[in-house]
C-alpha cells in the first residue's frame, strides 16, 4: 500500500463511508465536516484509490423523482487506510477524551 | 433559493478542468435537489452553505491537475515568450507599472493622513469639544474659560480635559530673534493625551502654578532642528519673548495636536480673573473619555451641561451648546473626500491600462492561436492552457508592479513634500509594510484583471480550426466583440474621469475668478513682534510703527505701506460684538463681527477701496470722538437701506466702551478663504488698537520679494530687537489659499489626461487591428466598386459607433458621480452642460482621429494583393 497519511477529516470520511454513508451529502451530515471539507477529501480518496465511485441506477432516481446521485465505496485499501487512522485518531480522540471527561 | 445553489456549483464548475466537468455538475445538482426534496426542515443558510462546498471541490480539482513542475514550466515558458516579444513585454510593463507606481504613491499619502493611527494612546476616545454658537451658526466655536472650568468639575463621562491657546513666541535664537509657534497647554497635556515625552518629563499640575510656569516641552523637529537632537537638552535654557524657559522634556516623533507647526508647549497659567470670562472664546479643548462610557453618554451630559449654563448666565450663554468631534475627524476630516476623489482617479487609471493590456494580450493571443492548437492537440487539457496564459499575465503584472513599486519608492517623498503644504500628517511619510502590500496586491488583481480574458478566450479556440488555418483567417467575431467591450469600458471610464477633472477645473477657475477685494500685486507682507520689555504701551508701539511706515514710504520704490492686525488669508483673526446706537438689541447677545485694525497706508497698500463716506486718520488726540469703518458686508448685513456713515456702534461687551462713528464704507475682503463669503467687519483706527504684534503690507514698484531685506534692513535699523518673520508676497497667501484645489485639479487634470490617452490607444489598437483582419474582406469590396472613401467611412463610422457607446456610458456615470462630488465644487452645476457637451465633443474628436489612421490605412488596400493573399 501506498504511504499515506492520513488525515482526521479523511478518517471520518472513509469511517463514514465504511458504516453506510455513501453520498457526499450524507457524509458531511453524518461527520458534521462541511461539504467543502468532504469533497476534497473523497476527490483525493479516489485518486489514492481508496474509495471508487459510481452512479446510482437511473431507474431509481426515477422513480424518486430526483436526478441520480453519485455514491462511494470503500476499497480493500481504503479498509486499510481506515484502520490505520483509526489506530491513529482513536487513541488520539482518548487522550482528548480523558481531560474533557474529567 | 435552489437557483441560486445553482448558481454557486456553475460558477464553481469553471474552475473545473474539462475532463471532470460534467460528472461535477451533475453530482452537486442531485445532492443539492435531494437535500431539497429529503431535509425540508434544514435551514435556507444550512443549504446555502453546503452548496457553497462546490467551491472547495472546484478547486480541489483544479488543483489535482497541478504541479510545482508545471509551475516552474509555465514560468519559464512566460519568461521565454516575455524576452522573445521584448518591445510588446516593456509597453505592457510600463503601463502598469506607471499605473501601479501611481496607485501605490497615492496610497502611501493616504496610508500617512488617513490610515496611519492618530499620535495618541487610544485615540478613538480622545474628542475635541466646541461651543455650538447657535446664534451665528458656528458649531465649532471656541471656547471660554468659565465654561473649560464647568465641564472639569461637572462631567463624568469624561475623564480629563486638556485645554490649549494656539500662540507664537519671539525665540531669540543665536543673536538673531525668530518667530515659533507656541501652544500654551493645560498641564495635564501628557496625561490626556496619553503621549509621555521622549526625554525627560512631562507637565504636572505644579507646572500650572505662576511661578512654576517657565517650563517648555519641544516637539521632535524642533529639537532636531534647533538643538541638533542633543540628548543632553532637558535642563537647558530658552529665551522666549523676554524670558527664560528650561526644556523639561521632548514630545516624541510625529506627535502633534491638531497644529503641525507648533515647536514648543508651554503650561498655562490661568488667574482667577481670567477663569472666571465667559464672553471671551479662545480655548481648544480636548477631553478623554472615561473607559465604559459612551459617546452617547457623554454627549448627553455634556448637552445637559450646557443647558444648564445657559440658564444660570443667559447674557453671555444664550444658544450655547456644545460640540464633540472626534480627534481624527477634527484633523482629516475634511480631506477623505478630496483624497478618495484622487485615489478613485488613480485607481480608473490602473482600471484602464488594465483593459488596454488586455486587449493587447487578446490581439497576441490571436496570433498564437495555432500554438494553442498543436499545444491541445497534443493533449494539453483547457485548464493547462488557462493556467499558462494567466501565468503569462501574472508574470507581467509582476513585473510591471516592480517598475511601479521603484516608481513609489522614489516618487512618494517628492509627492509627500509637495502635499505637505496642504496636508496635516504628512511628516516622514514611508513605503512601509501596508505599502508594500498594497502593490503587491494592486499586481496580483491587475494581472488577474487582464489575464483572466485572454486566458478563457485563448483556450476556447477550437483545436481543429486552429490546425487547419494556422491562425492566418480573421480571429473570431467573439474575440472582437470583447475587445470592443473593453474599448467602451475604457472610454466610458475615460469620460467619467475627464468630466470629473473638467469640472474641477472649471471650480478652480470661478474660484479665481472671484473679486478679492484687494490687490496682492506687488505687495509684499510681513509679520512683526517688538519686544514687549520696551514697548509696553500703545502709545510707544504706535510711534513705532508709525515710524516705521513713514521711513519705508519715504524709500524709492515704495508707493505705499500700511499697518494691520491680521492678514486676509492667513489667520481668522479677532471678532467682537457690534452694537449699534439707536438699534435695539434683538435678544440676547449682539452679532459678532470682525475685527479689524489698521492704517490708513494700509488700504492704500491693499488697494482696498474706500465706497462710501471718508477714510479715518491715523491718529487722533486722546480727548477726541473716536471713529471706525465697516465693510460693505456689515452695512448690507445691519444698515439694510440706511446710510451707516454717521451713525454710531460700540465694540464689545463692556457697556461703557466709548462709541465710535462710522466714517466710511469699504470693499469686502475676502479674509477666510476665496470661496467664503466675506464676514461683516469693523475697522479700528491703528492709533486705537496698536499691538506689539502685528502685520504689515508695503505696495512696491517690482517685484516685491526683491524688497524683503530692504524692509528687514528698515525694521532692524528703527529697533535692533524687532522680529519678523514670514516676509512674503501677498500673493503667495493668494496662491496658497487655493493650493489645495490647485493640487487636487493638477492630480486631476493628469490622470484624466492619461485616461483619456490610453483610452484613445485602444481605440486606435482595436481599430487597426479590425482593419488588418478585414483586408481580405475590404479588398473584396473595392473589386466590387467600392471607392476608397467608402471604405474609409465605413470604418470610421464601426470606430465611431465604439466611442459613442463608451461616451453614453461615460456620461450616465459621470452624471451620477458628479453628484457625489458636489460638495467639492465651487460655482458650477454638476450637470453643468457646457462640460458635459465640451468632454462629449473632444472625446468625439480624438476618437475619429484615432479611427482616421486606421481608416486611411484601409482605403488604401491595393484590391489585387488584397485578394491573392
Amino acid at each position: 500500500m501506498a504511504r499515506y497519511n492520513v488525515t482526521y477529516p479523511t478518517t471520518l470520511v472513509l469511517q463514514a463511508i465504511a458504516s453506510g454513508a455513501p453520498y457526499g451529502f450524507e457524509i458531511a451530515e453524518v461527520t458534521g465536516l462541511q461539504t467543502g471539507t468532504v469533497y476534497p477529501a473523497l476527490r483525493r480518496l479516489e485518486r489514492l484509490g481508496f474509495v471508487r465511485s459510481r452512479w446510482e441506477s437511473e431507474r431509481i432516481a426515477r422513480a424518486e423523482q430526483r436526478p441520480a446521485r453519485r455514491y462511494y465505496e470503500i476499497t480493500a485499501p481504503g479498509k486499510a487506510a481506515l484502520d490505520q487512522g483509526q489506530q491513529r485518531f482513536l487513541s488520539a480522540a482518548r487522550l482528548l477524551d480523558k481531560p474533557r471527561n474529567a | 433559493m435552489p437557483s441560486l445553489a445553482r448558481m454557486f456549483v456553475r460558477l464553481a464548475s469553471l474552475l473545473v478542468p474539462g475532463g471532470f466537468r460534467r460528472e461535477f455538475r451533475d453530482e452537486w445538482n442531485a445532492e443539492l435537489a435531494w437535500q431539497a426534496a429529503a431535509r425540508q426542515g434544514a435551514s435556507r443558510a444550512q443549504y446555502l452553505l453546503r452548496a457553497s462546498g462546490a467551491v472547495a471541490d472546484a478547486v480541489a480539482l483544479f488543483f489535482h491537475e497541478w504541479s510545482l513542475d508545471m509551475l516552474m514550466q509555465d514560468v519559464r515558458y512566460a519568461l521565454r515568450l516575455a524576452t522573445r516579444r521584448a518591445g510588446f513585454t516593456a509597453l505592457i510593463v510600463l503601463i502598469l507599472g506607471l499605473g501601479i507606481g501611481a496607485n501605490t504613491a497615492l496610497f502611501s499619502v493616504i496610508n500617512a493622513v488617513l490610515l496611519r493611527p492618530m499620535p495618541y494612546h487610544d485615540p478613538e476616545r480622545l474628542f475635541v469639544i466646541w461651543e455650538d454658537d447657535q446664534v451665528n451658526a458656528k458649531p465649532r466655536y471656541s471656547v471660554a474659560p468659565a465654561n473649560f472650568m464647568d465641564w472639569m468639575a461637572q462631567s463624568r463621562a469624561f475623564g480629563g480635559f486638556c485645554a490649549f491657546v494656539a500662540s507664537s513666541a519671539t525665540l531669540a535664537d543665536a543673536g538673531q530673534a525668530q518667530r515659533v509657534a507656541v501652544a500654551v497647554v493645560w498641564p495635564n497635556f501628557n496625561t490626556v493625551t496619553g503621549v509621555a515625552p521622549l526625554l525627560g518629563r512631562g507637565f504636572t499640575a505644579e507646572d500650572g502654578k505662576a511661578g512654576n510656569h517657565r517650563v517648555l516641552l519641544v516637539s521632535h523637529a524642533a529639537w532636531q532642528q534647533r538643538f541638533g537632537g542633543d540628548p543632553h537638552v532637558v535642563g537647558r535654557q530658552v529665551r522666549l519673548n523676554d524670558a527664560d524657559y528650561e526644556v523639561v522634556g521632548v514630545m516624541p516623533r510625529r506627535f502633534s495636536l491638531l497644529d503641525e507647526a507648533v515647536e514648543f508647549w508651554r503650561p498655562m497659567v490661568l488667574p482667577p480673573a481670567a477663569a472666571a470670562m465667559r464672553a471671551q472664546h479662545f480655548l481648544t479643548v480636548i477631553g478623554r473619555l472615561e473607559d465604559g462610557a459612551t459617546l452617547e453618554r457623554a454627549r448627553a451630559e455634556m448637552e445637559a451641561i450646557a443647558a444648564r449654563a445657559q440658564q444660570l448666565y443667559p447674557a453671555t450663554n444664550d444658544r450655547r451648546g456644545v460640540t464633540l468631534v472626534p480627534i481624527a475627524e477634527q484633523t482629516v476630516g475634511d480631506l477623505r473626500q478630496p483624497l478618495h476623489v484622487v485615489a478613485a482617479a488613480v485607481g480608473i487609471v490602473l482600471l484602464i491600462g488594465c483593459a488596454n493590456v488586455a486587449n493587447l494580450l487578446l490581439a497576441a493571443g490571436h496570433g498564437r492561436r495555432r500554438e494553442f492548437a498543436v499545444r491541445a492537440a497534443i493533449g494539453a487539457g483547457r485548464a493547462r492552457l488557462v493556467r499558462q496564459v494567466l501565468t503569462e499575465g501574472l508574470l507581467l503584472a509582476a513585473l510591471g508592479g516592480g517598475l511601479g513599486l521603484a516608481l513609489a519608492l522614489s516618487s512618494t517623498p517628492i509627492l509627500a513634500a509637495l502635499a505637505a503644504r496642504f496636508l496635516p500628517r504628512l511628516t516622514d511619510v514611508m513605503v512601509e509594510g501596508r505599502v508594500f502590500a498594497f502593490a503587491a496586491a494592486a499586481s496580483l488583481a491587475t494581472g488577474l484583471l487582464f489575464g483572466l480574458l485572454p486566458a478563457l478566450q485563448g483556450a476556447r479556440s477550437n483545436v481543429q480550426r486552429g490546425l487547419a488555418e494556422g491562425g492566418r483567417a480573421g480571429q473570431g467575431p467573439g474575440a472582437r466583440r470583447l475587445g470592443s467591450w473593453l474599448v467602451i469600458a475604457e472610454l466610458a471610464l475615460a469620460v467619467v474621469l475627464v468630466t470629473g477633472a473638467s469640472l474641477a477645473i472649471r471650480s478652480f477657475q470661478r474660484v479665481q475668478q472671484v473679486p478679492m477685494g484687494f490687490n496682492p500685486a506687488q505687495v509684499l507682507t510681513a509679520d512683526m513682534q517688538l519686544p514687549p520689555s520696551r514697548y509696553g504701551t500703545r502709545g510707544q508701539i504706535y510711534q513705532f510703527h508709525a515710524a516705521l511706515t513713514e521711513r519705508l514710504t519715504a524709500t524709492p520704490g515704495v508707493r505705499a505701506a500700511g499697518i494691520t492686525n491680521v492678514l486676509p488669508l492667513t489667520v481668522p483673526g479677532p471678532t467682537t460684538w457690534l452694537t449699534i446706537e439707536g438699534q435695539p438689541r434683538h435678544d440676547g447677545e449682539p452679532p459678532e463681527v470682525s475685527l479689524r485694525a489698521a492704517t490708513p497706508g494700509y488700504f492704500d497698500a491693499m488697494q482696498i477701496p474706500l465706497q462710501d463716506g471718508v477714510m479715518f486718520p491715523a491718529s487722533q488726540p486722546d480727548d477726541a470722538p473716536r471713529v471706525a469703518l465697516i465693510n460693505r458686508a456689515l452695512a448690507e448685513r445691519f444698515f439694510a437701506a440706511r446710510n451707516p456713515v454717521g451713525t454710531r456702534v460700540r465694540l464689545g461687551p463692556n457697556p461703557n466702551a466709548p462709541w465710535r462713528t462710522v466714517v466710511g464704507v469699504v470693499g469686502d475682503v475676502h479674509h477666510d478663504g476665496l470661496e467664503r463669503p466675506a464676514a461683516p467687519a469693523v475697522y479700528m483706527m491703528w492709533s486705537d488698537y496698536a499691538a506689539a504684534e502685528a502685520s504689515i503690507a508695503v505696495r512696491v514698484d517690482g517685484d516685491p520679494a526683491g524688497f524683503g531685506p530692504a524692509l528687514r534692513a528698515v525694521l532692524l535699523s528703527l529697533d535692533s530687537g524687532a522680529a519678523s518673520w514670514r516676509v512674503r508676497p501677498m500673493s503667495a497667501f493668494v496662491a496658497e489659499s487655493s493650493g489645495g484645489r490647485r493640487a487636487s485639479v493638477v492630480l486631476l487634470g493628469t490622470f484624466a489626461a492619461l485616461a483619456l490617452l490610453l483610452a484613445i490607444i485602444g481605440v486606435y489598437g482595436v481599430m487597426t487591428y479590425a482593419v488588418s483582419q478585414r483586408v481580405p474582406e475590404i479588398g473584396v469590396r473595392m473589386a466590387l466598386g467600392a471607392d476608397p472613401g467608402q471604405v474609409l467611412r465605413m470604418v470610421v463610422r464601426q470606430g465611431m459607433l465604439l466611442a459613442l457607446a463608451g461616451l453614453a456610458v461615460g456620461t450616465a456615470l459621470a452624471l451620477a458621480a458628479a453628484q457625489l462630488v458636489q460638495t467639492m465644487l465651487f460655482g458650477v452645476q454638476p450637470t453643468d452642460r457646457v462640460t458635459f457637451a465640451a468632454v462629449a465633443g473632444s472625446v468625439l474628436l480624438t476618437a475619429a482621429l484615432a479611427c482616421y489612421i486606421p481608416a486611411r490605412r484601409a482605403s488604401r488596400i491595393d484590391p489585387v494583393s488584397a485578394l491573392r493573399q
